[in-house]
């Protein structure tokens, strides 16, 4: 199920922030930044997921239920949060060359088929440029508004992976499973890439999360613990998949390089890239960077060309052009 | 009159490129709005009443909208229609609300109960349900565009949970609802701002209004909502008188299909271009450039 293969030149991306906790009037910053980091040349961009909120988000700091250690909801449960797949497309529109992740879906919120087909087509509409990140998240109030059983967010989870790997075939297909059976049906347009929408599958090392990034994964996206160190992350999962007996095939990592600053809080470009190499070593493929950006397009282009230009000359990307 | 054009999403049309060029021409030739279709899934082989060929594609309707959101400023953007029952309301309604915040407040959210049982069962709906689903659905996402803190559905039910961004329209985009049946009737006077008539005739809809306001008269409607709109697709070919003799019945809203068989199959340029061309003739043969 991969659209890239896990040797390729190590990518840098970015998480474009499609929510708020205050309502933001419009969204031209998400629309501008997209394309900044578009133009600037950055490989990959990111948006999140919440379709609800109950008024409890503790959870979100708790890992027995899926949350990270110390984590924080950021807006409150009144916070906007743009639909990813939806906004996505919106981006879309509007940049030519990113790659456009969900990092990550709640894709067990969505009714499996539908799901198949957004996805599909929001592969189309960008001209194959949609990376599918999925995660079970941490929110039972959400799954409970969606009429689905947080217990079994596992099992859903990967029923509407099967789900979508059936429908992206291109072809008349079936599928059966306890929860749904179908024959000779057809969901055109099929996505780009006869592989399908490559997947990213999100998660702490365990065995669920092996199994289904084994099957359909295409990239991991850590979480939690094996996020904050992802160097042991990636020797646990291997090493699980091995214990396992999971026929492993290498995937991609994405891995956050941490920024450095200097004595004035600035980012330390050329200190900060310097983490980059010990992240390829260890299996990042996608270097996830978090820097303050300005408002104003051209300026938040020219913050994002520059680390462009250091990450492409440690990673032997140099070569490459910036896109105009 | 408004003057609306089906089918972007869909057949010929059903191609980044094409889809752009079609939403900014409609909008530079003065139409008033754009509509999408679908079928979510098609079976294999088609059988009645499926309307469209096994291999049609139909691009996702809200991906769609918001892909044309991007590329236009001032034209509406219609779903005609979503299926409601083979849709999640809260996971809809937060799309839905995400398309018209993005938009700038140009969405027309058009919903049907679904009629081919094939579809269904691939997406896991019981086909019986589908009346009681869309009722409840749209109560449903009303009511997260609201801020209710509760609901207590047989399909679905919350306690202390809010989505947002709310749409941008104040009270959400207006609701229109398709069909022919007295079930829709109903549900357009009691839960819509409009009703829409999908290839319907002078015939069928004078009947339909006819129906539509006697049971405004019977049946509670919201206040706020006003008069319930009338939209159609027409069956026949239009020119300038049959618009006349739409309007003589009340009719608010003319949503032209150029030739039904668009819909069908797949990307086609030469139809595409066919089509950019009826975008442009159309409003100076009906009056309304």
């Amino acid at each position: 199920m991969t659209g890239s293969s896990a040797a390729a030149l190590p990518q840098l991306s970015i998480q474009v922030v499609n929510f708020a906790a205050e309502p933001p009037g419009d969204w031209t910053r998400l629309s501008d930044h997209a394309v900044a980091a578009d133009r600037a040349g950055v490989d990959r961009l990111a948006v999140a997921d919440h379709v609800a909120f109950g008024d409890d988000l503790d959870d979100y700091g708790d890992p027995s239920k899926g949350g990270t250690i110390g984590g924080r909801q950021p807006t409150g449960p009144g916070g906007a949060w743009l639909e990813p797949l939806t906004s996505l497309t919106w981006l879309a529109a509007r940049t030519e060359k990113i790659r456009l992740q969900t990092g990550i879906l709640l894709a067990a919120l969505r009714r499996p088929v539908v799901l198949a087909k957004t996805a599909a087509t929001l592969d189309v509409l960008s001209d194959g440029r949609l990376d599918l990140g999925v995660g079970v998240g941490w929110q039972a109030a959400e799954y409970e508004a969606a009429g689905l059983d947080f217990t079994n967010r596992g099992r859903l989870l990967d029923h509407s992976l099967e789900v979508c790997r059936a429908l992206w075939a291109g072809e008349p297909t079936a599928y059966a499973s306890d929860e749904l059976a179908f024959d000779d049906i057809w969901s055109m347009p099929s996505p780009v890439h006869e592989n399908g929408v490559p997947i990213w599958v999100s998660g702490t090392v365990n065995r669920r999360t092996a199994r289904r990034l084994a099957t359909f994964g295409c990239g991991w996206i850590p979480w939690g613990a094996d996020r904050a160190d992802v160097v042991n992350g990636i020797l646990g999962m291997r090493a699980l998949q091995e214990e396992i007996g999971l026929d492993a095939r290498p995937f991609e990592v994405q891995g956050s390089l941490p920024v450095v600053r200097n004595d004035t809080g600035d980012v330390d470009v050329p200190l900060t890239m310097e983490g980059v190499a010990p992240l390829v070593e260890a299996g990042v493929t996608d270097c996830r960077i978090a820097v303050p950006l300005p408002a104003d397009p051209s300026g938040a282009e020219d913050v994002l060309a520059e680390l462009v230009a250091s990450f492409r000359a440690v990673t032997g990307r140099g070569d490459i052009e910036p896109s105009p | 009159m408004r003057f609306g054009f089906f089918g972007v999403n869909s057949g010929v049309l059903a191609e980044p490129e094409t889809m752009a060029a079609v939403a900014r021409t409609a909008e530079a030739a003065g139409w008033e709005s754009i509509w999408t279709g679908e079928h979510v899934v098609v079976a294999d082989p088609q059988r009645p009443p499926s309307p469209v060929s096994p291999g049609t594609h139909f691009v996702d309707q809200i991906a769609s909208l918001a892909f044309l959101a991007a590329h236009t400023s001032t034209i509406r953007l219609g779903t005609g229609i979503v299926i409601l029952p083979q849709r999640n309301p809260v996971v809809l309604a937060k799309e839905l609300a995400s398309v018209d915040v993005l938009s700038g407040g140009r969405l027309e959210a058009g919903f049907g109960v679904g009629y081919v049982p094939a579809e269904f069962e691939a997406i896991g709906v019981p086909f019986a349900e589908r009346g009681a689903r869309t009722d409840e659905h749209l109560d449903a996402m009303a009511a997260l565009w609201r801020g209710d803190p509760t609901f207590d559905g047989r399909f679905t039910s919350w306690n202390g949970v809010e989505a947002s961004p709310r749409p941008l329209q104040s009270g959400g985009p207006p609701i229109h609802v398709g069909g022919g049946a007295p079930a829709t009737f109903r549900r357009a006077v009691r839960r819509a701002h409009g009703w829409y008539g999908f290839l319907s005739t002078l015939e069928s809809t004078a009947a339909a209004v006819n129906n539509i306001r006697t049971l405004e008269s019977e049946l509670d409607r919201p206040d706020g909502l006003g008069a319930v709109g009338i939209s159609v697709s027409p069956s026949e070919t239009v020119d300038r008188d049959l618009v006349c003799r739409y309007e003589d019945l009340g009719v608010d809203r003319l949503i032209l299909v150029r030739d039904f068989r668009d819909v069908g199959r797949g990307p086609d340029p030469e139809r595409s271009e066919s089509v950019l061309e009826f975008l442009n003739e159309t409003p100076d043969r009906l009056g309304f450039s």
